[in-house]
């Protein structure tokens, strides 16, 4: 574990992804909340 | 003896208070139990303006708005010196106590000057609109009484704290001096928001009927749609603003200063107060655009009048004003990194961090419609411009203003790390997790604004700019959280204060000078929403002045006051320095000899 936090690929990539994934459930919250919902895709949900 | 009269203070404002607000509450119950004499609101004609040969809407427009500037100076100053004394006090450097002290001496020449101006804005009310006035004190009542209440009990604080400085300040007695401080905003910021009501309450009235008779409670005439958002943003703006006022005092006396010891202090100073001014200016966009919405949501026409009618104008000089508060901020920020020799690894970054501002700030300057002649059409065949056109429109300037504020922070974050080499043994993921806040924040910023900004429908648009202002959050309050981890045993490399060219003082002068004037601008904006109205729908304006200035004009009522401000916030600088200075007693050569 430790060696692989040693890499920087892995934690750059891990650190990215991580930090997506946080984005993109919080762009769904938001405009859940206002009534707005997105498709996976981020499209404009009917 | 000290503790016994903070008790006693603290006592007595426990005492008056509520019992103030006890008067104006039964006041309103009589009020609201007496349903069967509700009067309505006058319907005013031209003769019931008392015709003095003078514009009486330009001297009231003054006397506000320079009451305005000083209330907002002297209510944020103890805000920041609050806990600028507390970080002296808890980490026993005296020189944060000292400093904290000094920017107390400015505000309190102020607070006189702002008491003045508020007389004066009382008389010049009740003199040239006593019918209206009349019907503001038939419907806030007693609570005008709980407004004075808490101006004696502010005074007092205010004086206490300030001439309490040395006697309280070490040891158990400090802690006196603290909550006296903590007592002095308290009741400072009640005076603000309840000020605040009679401005939110004219704009978008509550707690009345359609008539304009009082139905309601105090509580519920203050409670407006428009309060809380009004006074969120005037708390931030405030705090920006006061930050901002005693920044130039710093770089005056930077400036003037004679030893290396007074740059260094002063340099200090400097940091701090734009320090200050920048962290609560970075979320005051978002306190303007939450009160925006509340406008729309209250009413679209009031909301068009200001954003799509002839106020749209204004926003263009709102964002001129702006960009230079960013670009001036972010200057001597740059400035500031050459104290410390620990910042040449992060200098590359500043030519993109102001590519960044720029065309920002260029895309924000964009106006949507421009005003035309027939050729002109033709030539550009169309009243839009086909390549800037689509710049002029909010999702452009909402990608502008957050990657602004992001560029700013960068900035921020910058200078803070320069002095420093971190050691803790996650720094490699702590700054890939920066990195990574930063491009995707970005990413979704530009995607947010272009994709549902001009590819979706109009309500996708508007809830979409909620995503931006919390990308824009993130990375500040992830930056300030990342930060703080990871600056534990941090090594700190040497910083010379005082080791800072010159220009960088003049943009501490830029800043309050674009404040000042963009507080002008915006307080011209939300009052003339109102049209012609005095209180929106229910009390009709109908003075010789009920409608909204012109541009021109309110661009020379504007400058006026704000020229006014400055010249006697110079005079209080030269008063605080003044009382620095000791005469030397003249030698008498003769009675020597």
């Amino acid at each position: 574990m430790k060696s692989l936090l040693d890499n920087t690929v892995v934690v750059v990539l891990g650190a990215f992804i991580l930090t997506f994934l946080v984005f993109y459930g919080l762009d769904h919250f938001i405009m859940a909340i206002q009534g707005l919902p997105l498709n996976l895709n981020m499209t404009p949900a009917q | 003896m000290h503790i016994r009269l903070i008790l006693l203070i603290i006592l007595l404002v426990g005492f008056v208070t509520p019992s103030l607000a006890e008067i104006a509450s039964n006041s309103s119950e009589v009020v609201a139990n007496t349903e069967t004499t509700l009067t309505p609101a006058p319907e005013l004609k031209r003769s019931d303006y008392p015709n003095m040969g003078f514009s009486s809407r330009s001297v009231v427009w003054i006397l506000a708005q320079m009451h305005l500037f000083f209330a907002a100076f002297v209510l944020a100053v103890p805000i920041f010196v609050l806990v600028i004394e507390f970080i002296g006090f808890k980490y026993k450097d005296d020189r944060y106590d000292d400093m904290a002290h000094e920017f107390m001496k400015i505000s309190i020449t102020a607070y006189s000057i702002t008491a003045l101006f508020g007389g004066s804005l009382a008389f010049a009310l009740f003199l040239l609109y006593p019918q209206f006035m009349a019907y503001m004190m038939r419907v806030f009542n007693t609570q005008t009484l709980v407004y004075a209440g808490l101006f004696f009990a502010e005074s007092a604080l205010l004086y206490i704290y300030y001439y309490g400085w040395n006697a309280m300040r070490y040891g158990e007695a400090k802690w006196g001096h603290l909550t006296i401080g903590l007592l002095l905003n308290a009741v400072g910021t009640t005076l603000l928001v309840v000020a605040n009501s009679w401005a939110t309450f004219m704009m978008a009235p509550s707690g009345i009927n359609e008539v304009g008779a009082v139905t309601g409670s105090i509580w519920e005439i203050m409670k407006g749609p428009l309060w809380n958002p009004l006074n969120l943003h005037r708390v931030l703006a405030n705090i920006a603003f006061g930050g901002a006022v005693v920044g130039a005092y710093a770089a005056y006396k930077f400036l003037s200063a004679k030893t290396m010891a007074e740059k260094a202090h002063y340099d200090w100073m400097g940091y701090t107060s734009n320090f200050i001014a920048v962290l609560a200016f970075l979320p005051l966009p978002f306190a303007g655009y939450w009160l925006m919405a509340e406008i729309y949501a209250y009413s679209q026409q009031m909301g068009i009048t200001a954003m799509g009618g002839i106020l749209a104008w204004l926003f263009v000089v709102q964002a001129i004003l702006i960009g230079t508060i960013l670009l001036s901020a972010n200057y001597y920020l740059w400035s500031g990194m050459s104290r410390c020799e620990g910042s040449e690894r992060y200098t590359w970054m500043i030519k993109y961090i102001a590519l960044v501002l720029i065309v920002g700030f260029l895309i924000w300057v964009t106006p949507h419609t421009l005003i035309l002649t027939p050729s002109e059409v033709a030539t550009l065949g169309g009243s839009h411009h086909h390549t800037l056109g689509p710049l002029g429109i909010m999702p452009a300037k909402n990608i502008a203003v957050n990657l602004m504020l992001i560029a700013t922070f960068l900035s921020f974050q910058l200078y803070r790390r320069s002095d420093k080499v971190i050691t803790v043994s996650w720094a490699k993921a702590g700054n890939a997790l920066m990195v990574a806040i930063y491009v995707i924040a970005i990413a979704n910023i530009i995607f947010a604004g272009v994709y549902y900004g001009y590819f979706t429908n109009t309500v996708y648009k508007v809830g979409s700019s909620v995503m931006q202002v919390a990308s824009t959050l993130i990375v500040i309050i992830g930056g300030v959280i990342i930060d703080t981890l990871m600056f534990k045993n941090a090594k700190t490399l040497p910083s010379t204060w005082g080791k800072v060219n010159n220009f960088s003082q003049y943009a501490l002068f830029a800043l309050p000078v674009a404040f000042t004037w963009l507080m002008a601008l915006m307080g011209y904006v939300r009052s003339s929403v109102r049209t012609n109205w005095h209180v929106y729908t229910v009390m009709k304006d109908n003075s010789p002045e009920n409608y909204i200035p012109a541009i021109g004009h309110a661009g020379n009522m504007m400058t006026i006051a704000t020229v006014l401000f400055l010249l006697i916030i110079v005079f209080i600088f030269w008063i605080a320095s003044l009382s620095n200075t000791k005469q030397v007693p003249e030698v008498d050569n003769a009675s020597n000899c």
